[in-house]
């Protein structure tokens, strides 16, 4: 268990990212078409209203949240490490990952982590020229909001992080988990404020948010940065957050020790 | 005598394609029963559950406004579901194109060449997806259950359209899926061009194309997603009350008829490279 | 008969290290090749990778355009005449399956039948026969993908001779096998070309094949043909030694000038050349001891073929 063995593996999966210089310009495509076709939704929407706050929130407030979630989603992405997961667990390599001097689950981290710089690198020029073009974003009320902005934009990340790794836990029991995921990420989508800020959703339909960790990876984050909170919703949100964290966590090393065993039984 | 002979000959071909049609369509789904068992309800409740969402999210934002492009948020429903029909059709017999890397560099179109039939054919037959029958019961369901919210009244002209709009939707997506991927036979891997005409592009279907800025319209003209949902559903959402409307639904047609065939002559182009150059 | 007269093939090189520059330089993949191949013969193309075997059978079985030179098959073009030819000729490609991985034997072969249009009668009995000889009972209710690689190989080889064809064209069909599968599928072969006539041409890389299987050997090397002819008439050109053994009665006389001598109690060994005329040397120490036994051991038939590749990359220098 030391330090430099898993830098060395996030430098080489960063490595092994840069190899594929082709891909990128393809991520780079579909975010930077992604986010032209939303703005012209928006356009459209509040031109609809003569530009008029909707919900209290005005159009620069709504374009500077789908731009900002540009970033938001970059860093809060888990980088598929359930379907890695249960990649080492159908192939059963998880079992030689036992027998490494590295756990396999922080294995697995420090890999996504090479692949996350290389992604929020280049979202981040996606990110940058949307900027420029709309000629700046809001920013936040003040330095304090910023360092509570940055605070639970990683707790949003460590919810999503504990979110895949059971996920892929599953993976002891069933096979498809993969399947399942890709749909999980479909609804996810549509759950955490990732297209449509929750503002704009129904009473009811935002309390059924409240109910589901999504929107604490995401929304949360973009709230507060954006300034709709108070200074007590603030404090409910991130504790919120952090209640996911601990609970997800939790359940994902109960079910993580019980599938380990199974994985001796099986392997005989 | 000799058309009779010829419409014979024409009818035997056509009911030989048909029956093999039906025998790739029961292997390709105990195929996917035999390889997924269980896993394929839960990829269908999965599947509904995820579109459910999108549905009500999609909805219930845009009922915050009177509408987008001239659209209210049934409507906007209504296109949304258009276009995964389209999707979901478009896509059944193009999936063996989705490996055009594995089909030429890797040479398994080898395989289909040295068969008495031609090598397209067989490949459209070879791997169905059984698995977007879910997305065609949910798309036109949910048509349904829009077009009954928004109260439309359809005539019999506008039903047998409305059938018509989804199959040469379908035909149009899939000259569109297919229309990049014989880049492959020069390139080596097309795949990035094609995932963005075939998935990032087809974010476009769920909005009026009216609302997209002049260029992207241009766009959507030369790889014809306008012609996917948009222009059909303004005739059957009677968006559009002249009397030519009842064309829209042709348009559709004949851009899937270019489109197809402008991919027909693409992929014999790169098929003589293959054969001069061997891939 | 298949008949191929002053094959060519070129293949354009890529400039690596700048993809920019379009001076299109090429490369002979195969250069000016010609045999034929009568009916009922069992043919080996053997040579080393990248030599051109691939090349050469994709021209042959109409899937490439020669750049020179013609092909003819039964007097058919394959590359115009594909559909036609297709009927003809069966091929298996060693590394790519045309089985339907999640399903039974018998559906691909159902849709082969389809695609081939094979009347009933004719489906029925071939079908009983094949499943007899490549004895594909033992695993006809299983989904291919849990068959062993030699029971696939033998549900491949049905696929390829559903039709009947009279030509088959196998390239590498032992790849990756181990010896005992690769006897059994070796068998099968030449049951096949024995019983029922079919023609065989196969590539391989594994010499062993072509020694046990072939009446007739073709190598090649660079884009050449550098030999073709029975086995036995290869081994004769060879320049590999020979290794000697002799048992002798008593005390060996030894005389001057074998090469690589040992000696072991009353055995001696040593190597042997016919193309350097050493036979004398043979005569010679037999005609001085008292012999009780001699092995002449060949050179293995990798080594000659190893010396034919050798020769033509010395050719090719000068």
């Amino acid at each position: 268990m030391n330090g430099t063995s898993y830098l060395l593996l996030a430098y080489y999966s960063l490595k092994e990212s840069l190899v594929y210089i082709k891909n990128t310009m393809v991520f780079l495509l579909f975010s930077a078409f992604g986010l032209l076709i939303q703005y012209s939704a928006w356009y459209a929407l509040y031109w609809s209203v003569d530009f008029m706050p909707v919900m209290g929130r005005s159009f620069e407030t709504m374009l500077s949240y789908q731009i900002l979630m540009v970033l938001i989603r970059s860093f809060t992405d888990a980088n598929g490490i359930s379907r890695q997961l249960e990649q080492r667990m159908v192939s059963g390599e998880i079992a030689l990952d036992f027998l490494r001097p590295v756990a396999p689950r922080g294995m697995l981290i420090a890999r996504s982590w090479g692949e996350k710089i290389f992604q929020m690198a280049t979202d981040l020029v996606v990110f940058s020229v949307a900027v420029l073009a709309v000629g700046g974003i809001q920013s936040p009320a003040s330095i304090e909001m910023m360092g509570l902005f940055l605070l639970s934009l990683c707790l949003g990340y460590l919810i999503n992080l504990m979110f895949e790794l059971l996920m892929g836990t599953f993976a002891f029991w069933f096979v498809g988990v993969n399947t399942l995921k890709w749909f999980i990420d479909f609804f996810q989508l549509a759950m955490s404020g990732a297209i449509v800020p929750l503002w704009l959703l129904p009473d009811w339909l935002q309390f059924c948010t409240k109910l589901l960790p999504f929107q604490a990876i995401l929304y949360a984050p973009a709230q507060i940065y954006l300034g709709g909170m108070s200074n007590m919703e603030i404090v409910q949100t991130m504790g919120l957050q952090v209640f996911w964290i601990l609970l997800l966590m939790g359940l994902q090393e109960l079910l993580w020790r019980r599938g380990k065993r199974r994985i001796v039984v099986l392997g005989g | 005598m000799r058309i009779r002979n010829r419409g014979c000959w024409l009818a035997g071909r056509i009911v030989w394609f048909f029956q093999l049609c039906a025998m790739t369509l029961s292997m390709c789904w105990r195929g996917y029963i035999s390889y997924k068992g269980w896993s394929a309800l839960v990829h269908g409740i999965g599947l509904i559950i995820g579109y459910l969402g999108e549905y009500v999210v999609l909805y219930t934002m845009i009922t915050n406004f009177p509408g987008v492009g001239g659209f209210t948020a049934l409507e906007i429903c209504f296109l949304y579901a258009m276009g995964l029909v389209a999707y979901a059709l478009g896509n059944l017999h193009t999936r063996e194109f989705w490996r055009m890397d594995e089909l030429v560099l890797r040479g398994k179109l080898d395989l289909f060449l040295v068969r008495p039939v031609s090598p397209l054919l067989q490949l459209f037959v070879q791997d169905i997806q059984v698995g977007y029958l879910s997305h065609l019961v949910l798309g036109i369901g949910s048509m349904m259950l829009i077009k009954g919210m928004i109260g439309l009244s359809w005539d019999l002209a506008h039903w047998a359209l409305f059938f018509f709009s989804l199959l040469a939707g379908g035909i149009l997506m899939g000259g569109i899926s297919l229309l990049t991927t014989p880049l492959t036979f020069w390139w080596g891997r097309s795949d990035a061009v094609t995932r963005f005409v075939r998935g990032g592009m087809r974010q476009t279907l769920q909005y009026p194309v009216t609302i997209y800025p002049k260029f992207i319209q241009r766009l959507l003209y030369i790889i014809p997603y306008a012609f996917v949902c948009y222009y059909p559903c303004l005739y059957l959402l009677e968006k559009d009350t002249s009397p030519l409307a009842v064309l829209y639904p042709f348009y559709t047609l004949l851009a899937g008829v270019i489109t197809n065939l402008a991919f027909y002559l693409f992929w014999r182009l790169g098929l003589r490279r293959y054969n001069s150059a061997g891939g | 008969m298949i008949e191929a007269s002053h094959l060519c093939k070129n293949y354009p090189i890529k400039n690596h290290n700048n993809p920019f520059r379009k001076d299109r330089q090429l490369r002979c993949a195969v250069d000016d090749i010609s045999f034929t191949v009568s009916p009922g013969e069992l043919v080996g193309y053997i040579g080393p990778n990248g030599a051109g075997k691939s090349t050469t059978i994709k021209m042959l079985t109409g899937i490439l355009l020669p750049d020179g030179g013609m092909v003819r098959v039964d007097g058919i073009d394959p590359f115009y005449q594909r559909k036609q030819n297709c009927r003809k000729i069966g091929v298996l490609f060693g590394q790519r399956s045309q089985l339907w991985w999640h399903l039974r034997l018998d559906d691909t072969y159902r849709l082969l039948k389809h695609l081939y249009e094979i009347p009933d009668e004719q489906y029925r009995k071939r079908l009983s026969v094949l499943r007899e000889m490549l004895e594909l009972d033992s695993f006809w209710d299983q989904p291919v993908r849990q068959l062993s690689l030699g029971q696939r190989m033998r549900g491949e080889l049905a696929a390829a001779l559903l039709h009947s064809p009279s030509y088959l064209y196998l390239d590498e069909p032992t790849v990756g096998m181990d010896v005992l599968v690769k006897e059994r599928i070796r068998e099968l072969l030449k049951e096949l070309n024995r019983q029922d006539g079919v023609t065989i041409l196969l590539t391989t890389h594994d010499l062993e094949d072509v020694e046990r299987l072939c009446s007739r050997v073709m190598v090649i090397n660079h884009g050449k043909l550098l030999y073709d002819g029975t086995m036995a008439q290869l081994r004769s050109r060879c320049t590999a030694d020979a290794t000697v053994t002799i048992d002798i009665q008593g005390e060996p006389t030894i005389i001057d000038g074998l090469r690589n001598f040992r000696q072991k109690g009353n055995q001696i060994t040593f190597s042997l050349n016919r193309r350097l005329g050493e036979g004398q040397l043979l005569a010679q120490i037999v005609g001085c001891n008292h012999v009780r036994d001699i092995t002449i051991q060949e050179p293995p038939i990798e080594e000659v073929v190893r010396d034919l590749y050798q020769r033509s990359g010395e050719e090719e220098q000068r």
